[in-house]
This record gives structure tokens, C-alpha cells and sequence, in this order.
């Protein structure tokens, strides 16, 4: 074909495809409009469910007995909506080859029962995060289901005229197995309508659960091996312009001029706006944008954080580590005494960077203006505070503005944070178009909420029996919600910098906990986990350097201040025993971390097998011993201790984000890296079952995986790693 | 301009022609299972086969393509009956899914000259990231594929 054709190249997208589908014959160029609602089932992605013949908030019946289930937690790869679709199904007795899912959100029914009820972190809102979801609504989704249920069975009993007793619920129908006369949901559902809902159902008995505790696969992943799963990123809507952005480089910078004229002229753009910290290129290609927008000049205006690096940085929880005004959080008995008196007893500071949250999809998100009102889609992990943050830029009620929530290619705790959402909104006002704003990778990486930079002076004492007789710890830094939740901030202790610093785990008869809050040239967030794996890093291994000094083992050492939690013995006694805790091969080093949580109700130990290869460690396996309580979809824990591995391995071998004149060094894949096939060891997962309460599993795989990494090369090397990542040291 | 084959059918873009394939595939053409990951061919979410090779679609102008033939996972198969497809459900490979198109593409690609991959093959050829860490199950998946 003719390439050199110049007059062509100056069509319009519109035209383009005008003449595009004007070609005869063999020449087809599609605009396709995607299918937005239905995001995913158990058959088919594109099929819209038929008719609703009962529902209530978390569950739709429809006509052809199949169900959807609406999924109040966002969908970030962690498979809680066919967990929760597994319970609400087994519950009501519906058939599992016939149940999708759709992504809710707006209704009261989806706060999360441990975020999000009154007094809790995130009262009154819709939010995913701290490995809450199946916990949360183990119980709201049976009951929702059981409601169903019961109301289905007696409309069909009273038909029958039979003791609804008598009635089972099975494969989507009511059976009475003394006539053997069965009815399905949907020919009752319209009888079953008519009949009060059940305050308080009996729930289905454990032991005729079908589904529960049984591995499933997951009604998510067909539409993910075709490309017919729908993000943020993907969703068209009619007339839509595509938003790329550029942040000020520094944080308290504010764009002063960028050449909007001379970017204006340029083929494709539909305007230029410098907003806040940022300008916004608006064109008909999302590629244009971002592309215009690289080649322009912009001039930032001066901002006291330009002076910052990761060395003022560093300095600055030094100096928070050494000075006054520390905030004690935990005083037991008297530490200083106990120090003075100890037999052994040992003193270290340790420190863990920024890290980028650099999940897959790069943060986006629709915005459109309707006639009466504003729609967003975006994969969220807190579509309340989204919406309500939408609402406030666009000067509308809440209830004008509709949010759908969309599958979101990761999350990790950034896609509950508002900056891009309300980017989007002030982007549309403007453009007076319904707006897609892609973040390119260099702005998601340079301009992230962060895992805060964080530094901690440890130290633990043994006294002369040997028993663990003090711990005293002071953690330099700005936590999360400093800024981003200030109301969670509690006489200036922010809990999401405190986190697992405690005596829980290993109860010290003395203790002094403090925490000394710092500024931050970079805005934090939370990052899977939060607080904890930072913490659980600097406490397992400070408790590992204890263990060097008094010459002891360290599981040895551990397990007699274990002995109170049966449940924590049990996970550090199978990942011992699985990896063949003490008999290292000839070369390697194995290494040791545990740590218990109340709040995800969970155990987790892991033992890590570290050598040399040219003189850099290689990570041979990983096994991960984990109580979390029940499992509803084993396979789905799994997959998150092996993945929650393999991301906390990224962090600990190779994750920083450094600063330099006040802006992010990193910018991409090529120098904030993360690990790829050829570098990725076994990852053993051995579950331990607990009892029948669910815990969380999307974060515990995470805390343990430094500590035991850096114990492990000490073991090896003998050079012990106070400051993540592994790779610095080892250049 | 460029003209040429996108799963099986005939195309013609008047856009510039320096214009990546990727925004092109999803933007014009509309088919929206190959990611935007980095922009710069280091993640891989963006792999499509460009006559049969696996091309990382931000970095290759659609001039590039030019009389080509382009392959996205929407064209690997119509029904997911692809041996990748099927066994990337069977092993529940992906979490967030965000990179699975470009891993499908670039699996196919490998597979395609690969019969009896082993776990060192497989490493060296597949250089996509994942985030969610669904390394593990992509091999089994590989080598399940392979042996189907």
C-alpha cells in the first residue's frame, strides 16, 4: 500500500474510520462500543443474565434460575467476588455452573462488617482493603442467601401444602423429598415475592455445605484469558476523549505556563489545562496526549521540597530516632531496668524505603457529565470515598453522581485513594467530554502515595534464664493517614505507621513502644499490608540478631515464648519441618520469620533457602506455613500466599524509590523493577486448616518474606541487611 | 497509512503511521484485551504476534505493520478453546488478569516453536511481568498446554 500518502495522515480519527468502513469487501475497521455492566459469569462474559424474578442486596434470581451475585468488594485479582458468589450459591442451594457476578456498589448492605460499621476505620463506607472481605461478609452474604432461601421454600411448601421442614433447596430448586415433587426457584420466585423477608434465617449447616471449603474455580478468570474482562482502562463511552497528565515533579509545585498554544495547534488535541499540580493533555488518541504532552515545555513554580533527597530523608528519621517528642503507644513494666539487668541484649536501627504500589494497569478512570449528572468508572477499592470526592469537585450531590466499578489490574491499596478520580472529574468539566484519563507509567510510578520511607531504632534483652525480658522500639516516619485520613490520627499516633509493633507475638514483660512522626517530601499510602510488613521486618529481625547473640537457634530461641499460641507453634513447626529447618545442602542458608494477627485472624511462618550465584544471593524456595482460619476457596488462598511471595520478594530484593531535588529517580519497569519467571524460586504453600471463622489472605503472605530473606543471607554471608532492598548491598 | 491483517481480517488505518500498534488495536480497531503496561516493551502486557513473533505493541509504529499479519488474544481463539486458553483456566492462572493477554501471547508465540518446554526455556522466553506474582501457575500452564 501507499505509505507516503500525506494527505492522509491529516484525517481525523472520524474519518478515518468513516472511509475505513467505507472500503468494500475485505477491508473491515471496527468501532467497537463495549458492554459495560455484566463483568464477568460463569459462561459467558458478553451474555446478559435475562430477566430478575427476586433479588435482594447482594443476590438477583433470574429467570432461567440462574443467579448474579453482587459483589460488594472490588475485584483486584484477590477472587473474593466468586468466593463470596461460592457462599451466597451453597447458601441458597442455586447451581454453580449457572452464577456470575457483577461489581456493586451504593447500598448499606456493602460495608464491610470489620471496616465498615459504626466506630470502625471506615465507617459508613464501601471499602476493600485489610483482608476483609470474605470475613466481613461470610456472615451479611449467608444471610442474605438463607432469606432467599427460606422464602422460596415456603412459598413452595405452602403450594404443596407440606411442612416447609420437609423442604430442601438443591440445584436451583425447592425439593420435598416425602412426595418427591421438586419446583424450581424461578416458576415460586413470583409466589416467594409475596411472602414477608425472614428477619432472621436459619443458616445452612456446615456439614451440607457443597461448595464452601471446597476448591472452586474462580467465574473471573475465562473473561481474563480473552480479553473480555472489562477495566477502568478499557471502558468507551460515546464521544470520549482520552486525558494524559503530567504532575508538578515535585510535591507543592504548580504548573506556571506550558506552551498551551503551540501544544493546541498540534493535530488530535482538544485542549490543554493546567490544573492544581498538574496539566492535562486532551486528544483523540490517548497516545497523542500523552505524546504532546512529553514534548512540552512546561515551567513549574518553585517549591521548598525541591531541596529533598533520600539522604535529607533519611536524616530526618534519624534525627526523629534520636531526638525528643517521641509518642509512647505500649509501656509494660519498666524497659530500662530490664535492659540494664540483661544477660544479652541487642541494638539496631534498620530502615525500609518508599515503595511504588506499580500495579499493572496504570491508574485510570471514565468521566462522563450526563444531562442531570456525572458517571465514573474506575476499578475501585473505595467507590463511596471516591464518589463522594467526585461529587465535591463537580459540585453536585452525592446521589447525581453513579459510580461502576470496574475490574481494576491491581490494586495493592492504591485504587481506594481519590487523586485520579477527581483529576477526571476537573479534566471533564473542562473539556466538556466525557473523559478517559490513563496515567502513563512514569506518572504512576513518580507520582504514587507511597509506602512511607520508615526507620526504627530496635532493641530486645534476654535476661539471665533466658527469657525474652524487654523489648523497646521507637519508629521514625510519616504514616498513611497522616495526610490522607488525619481524623484517624489519635493524639499524633497515626496506627498505620504502629501497626505489629507489639508484644503479641513475643510478650516481653517490659516494653517501651514509641513513635516519632516525621514530614515526608512525597505523599504516603497504604500498600498491601500497610504498617506491618515494614514491622514485621525490623521485629523478626531484630528477634533473629538476638538469637546470633545468645548463640541460640533461632526457631528454638522463639518457641518457648510461642508456647501460649498453639495455633502460631503449629505454622512455625510445618514450615520448619517442611523445609528441612537445620539441615541446610552443602552452600545454602535457610532463614526464619513468623508473625501472628489478630486482625486478619491469622499465622503465617516461612523458611527461606538462600545461596550464592556469582556472589549475589539467589533466593531456591520459599515455604509459607499459614493458619488464616477457614478457607472457603482453598485454591484462591493459595494463589495469594504464592503471589503476596513473589510481591514481597520484588520489595525486599530490588523495591526503592529514591528522591533527588525533591522529584521521584524511578520512572519505569527498567528501574523500578520487578521479578520476572527467571528469577522466581518455588513458592510452597501449606495451609493449616483453622476453625470454621474465615480470616484474610490477601496480605498475610507479604510481612514474613524480608525478614526470613535477610536472616537467611546473614546465615549465608554473615552480612546482615538493616536496610532494604537486598540489591543495594550487593552491587 | 497501513494496511494489513488483524485476526484474520483485512485493515486499513489513515492514522500516523508512528502511531503504536497498541493504541491503534485498542483505540481504532476497539479491541481492548491487549494492555497498556508501560509504554516502553518492558512489561509485556501490550504482546500481540506480528507473523507469528511476539511484538510488544507500544514500541512498533503501525507503519511497521504494514502488509502484515496481526494476531491480539481476542484472535486466539473465538471460544477459548485455545490449549493455552484452557489451560490458563484449568490452572486458575490469572488474579488481577491485567497482564494475562500479553502472557497468552507470548506463550503462544513460544509454544509455537517450543513442543517440550522445560521450566528453563520457559524463563528465558517469557519476559512479561506480572505484579499479582501468577509466575507458578503460568509454567504449569505452559507445560500443560504443551503436552495437551
Amino acid at each position: 500500500m501507499n505509505r507516503g500518502q500525506t494527505r492522509a495522515h491529516r484525517l481525523d480519527r472520524r474519518e478515518f474510520l468513516r472511509r475505513s468502513g467505507a472500503v468494500a469487501g475485505s477491508v473491515v475497521l471496527l468501532q467497537i462500543a463495549i458492554p459495560l455492566g455484566a463483568c464477568a459469569s460463569a459462561s459467558s462474559s458478553s451474555d446478559a443474565p435475562p430477566a430478575t424474578v427476586a433479588s435482594n442486596a447482594f443476590l438477583r434470581l433470574h429467570a432461567d434460575n440462574s443467579i448474579s451475585f453482587l459483589s460488594p468488594a472490588a475485584e483486584i485479582g484477590q477472587g473474593t467476588s466468586s468466593t463470596l458468589a461460592m457462599i451466597a450459591c451453597d447458601e441458597l442451594g442455586a447451581d454453580w455452573s449457572k452464577t456470575r457476578f457483577e461489581l456493586a456498589t451504593g447500598l448499606p448492605e456493602y460495608r464491610n462488617m470489620l471496616l465498615g460499621q459504626p466506630g470502625q476505620l471506615y465507617a459508613g463506607e464501601q471499602v476493600t482493603g485489610g483482608s476483609t472481605v470474605t470475613a466481613g461478609f461470610f456472615m451479611p452474604v449467608r444471610t442474605a442467601a438463607a432469606q432467599m432461601r427460606e422464602m422460596l421454600t415456603l412459598a413452595a411448601a405452602q403450594k404443596w401444602e407440606v411442612d416447609p421442614g420437609e423442604c430442601v433447596t438443591a440445584d436451583a430448586a425447592v425439593k420435598h423429598a416425602g412426595s418427591g415433587r421438586s419446583i424450581m426457584f424461578a416458576t415460586i420466585a413470583p409466589a416467594a415475592a409475596e411472602l414477608p423477608v425472614p428477619a432472621k434465617p436459619a443458616l445452612r449447616d456446615p456439614k451440607d455445605w457443597k461448595l464452601i471449603g471446597r476448591p472452586q474455580k474462580r467465574l473471573d478468570i475465562p473473561s481474563k484469558v480473552d480479553g473480555s474482562a472489562i477495566f477502568a482502562v478499557d471502558v468507551v463511552r460515546p464521544g470520549m476523549l482520552y486525558a494524559a497528565i503530567r504532575h508538578a515533579p515535585v510535591v507543592g509545585s504548580t504548573p506556571l505556563r506550558a506552551e498551551e498554544a503551540k501544544a493546541r495547534a498540534q493535530k488530535g488535541v482538544k485542549g490543554v489545562y493546567l490544573i492544581d499540580n498538574f496539566v492535562a493533555v486532551v486528544a483523540d488518541s490517548w497516545w497523542t496526549a500523552n505524546t504532546v504532552l512529553e514534548e512540552m515545555d512546561i515551567r513549574w513554580s518553585d517549591a521548598p521540597n525541591a531541596k529533598a533527597s533520600t539522604a535529607t530523608e533519611l536524616a530526618k528519621l534519624k534525627a526523629a530516632l534520636d531526638g525528643p517528642g517521641a509518642l509512647p503507644f505500649e509501656v509494660k513494666g519498666d524497659a530500662a531496668a530490664a535492659f540494664a539487668a540483661a544477660k544479652t541484649k541487642v541494638a539496631q536501627d534498620y530502615d525500609v524505603p518508599h515503595l511504588a504500589h506499580a500495579t499493572m494497569e496504570p491508574m485510570s478512570v471514565v468521566a462522563e457529565f450526563t444531562a442531570d449528572g456525572l458517571s465514573i468508572w474506575t476499578g475501585s477499592q473505595g467507590p463511596t470515598v471516591q464518589r463522594r470526592a467526585a461529587a465535591a469537585v463537580a459540585g453536585l450531590p452525592e446521589e447525581k453522581v453513579h459510580l461502576t466499578v470496574t475490574y481494576a489490574g491491581g490494586g495493592f491499596g492504591r485504587r481506594g485513594d481519590l487523586d485520579y478520580v477527581e483529576q477526571a472529574v476537573k479534566i471533564a468539566q473542562r473539556a466538556s467530554a466525557p473523559i478517559k484519563l490513563i496515567w502513563s507509567r512514569e506518572e504512576d510510578i513518580q507520582h504514587d502515595q507511597y509506602r512511607p520511607f520508615t526507620a526504627i531504632r530496635a532493641e530486645a534483652a534476654l535476661d539471665a534464664k533466658g527469657d525474652l525480658s524487654a523489648l523497646r522500639m521507637r519508629v521514625a516516619g510519616r504514616g498513611p493517614w497522616t495526610d490522607q485520613r488525619p481524623y484517624l490520627v489519635q493524639n499524633g499516633v497515626d496506627f498505620m505507621l504502629i501497626d505489629a509493633l507489639n508484644t503479641k507475638t513475643y510478650p516481653a514483660a517490659n516494653a517501651l513502644f514509641e513513635v516519632a512522626p516525621t514530614t515526608s517530601a512525597v505523599r504516603h499510602g497504604p500498600w498491601r499490608g500497610i504498617a506491618v510488613p515494614p514491622n514485621i521486618f525490623f521485629l523478626e529481625s531484630l528477634i533473629d540478631e538476638l538469637a546470633v547473640a545468645a548463640k541460640l537457634d533461632p526457631i528454638a530461641m522463639r518457641r518457648p515464648w510461642l508456647a501460649g499460641d498453639k495455633r502460631l507453634l503449629a505454622v512455625v513447626d510445618k514450615a520448619a519441618k517442611e523445609a528441612g529447618w537445620g539441615a541446610a545442602r552443602e552452600g545454602h542458608a535457610l532463614g526464619f520469620a513468623c508473625y501472628t494477627e489478630e486482625r486478619w485472624l491469622c499465622r503465617v511462618a516461612a523458611v527461606i533457602d538462600t545461596s550464592l550465584v556469582d556472589g549475589q544471593p539467589k533466593v531456591n524456595r520459599i515455604v509459607v506455613a499459614v493458619d488464616h482460619g477457614f478457607s472457603v476457596n482453598p485454591d484462591s488462598v493459595i494463589a495469594q500466599i504464592q503471589g503476596a511471595a513473589l510481591f514481597a520478594l520484588t520489595a525486599a530484593l530490588k523495591g526503592e524509590i529514591t528522591i533527588k531535588d525533591g522529584r521521584v529517580e524511578q520512572s519505569n519497569f527498567h528501574d523500578y523493577p520487578a521479578i520476572m519467571l527467571a528469577e522466581v524460586p518455588p513458592v510452597d504453600v501449606f495451609l493449616i486448616p483453622g476453625d470454621q471463622i474465615p480470616g484474610g489472605a490477601g496480605e498475610i503472605g507479604v510481612p514474613v518474606i524480608a525478614p526470613a530473606l535477610t536472616a537467611s543471607i546473614f546465615a549465608l554471608t554473615g552480612k546482615r541487611i538493616r536496610s532494604l532492598p537486598v540489591s543495594k548491598h550487593f552491587a | 497509512m497501513a494496511f494489513f491483517k488483524l485476526n484474520g481480517e483485512s485493515v486499513r488505518t489513515d492514522v500516523d503511521p508512528a502511531k503504536p500498534l497498541l493504541w491503534v488495536i485498542r483505540e481504532d480497531a476497539g479491541l481492548t484485551g491487549t494492555k497498556f503496561g508501560c509504554g516502553k516493551a518492558l512489561c509485556g502486557a501490550c504482546t500481540v504476534h506480528i507473523d507469528g513473533e511476539a511484538q510488544r505493541s507500544c514500541s512498533v509504529p503501525v507503519g511497521d505493520v504494514e502488509g502484515k499479519s496481526v494476531l491480539t488474544v481476542e484472535g486466539l481463539s473465538k471460544d477459548r478453546s485455545h490449549r493455552l486458553q484452557q489451560a490458563w483456566i484449568e490452572h486458575a492462572v490469572p488474579q488481577c488478569g491485567y497482564c494475562q493477554s500479553g502472557m497468552l501471547m507470548a506463550a503462544a508465540a513460544f509454544l509455537a516453536t517450543h513442543t517440550d518446554p522445560t521450566d528453563a526455556d520457559i524463563d528465558a522466553a517469557i519476559t512479561n511481568i506480572c505484579r499479582c506474582g501468577t509466575y507458578h501457575r503460568i509454567r504449569a500452564a505452559i507445560k500443560a498446554a504443551a503436552a495437551a
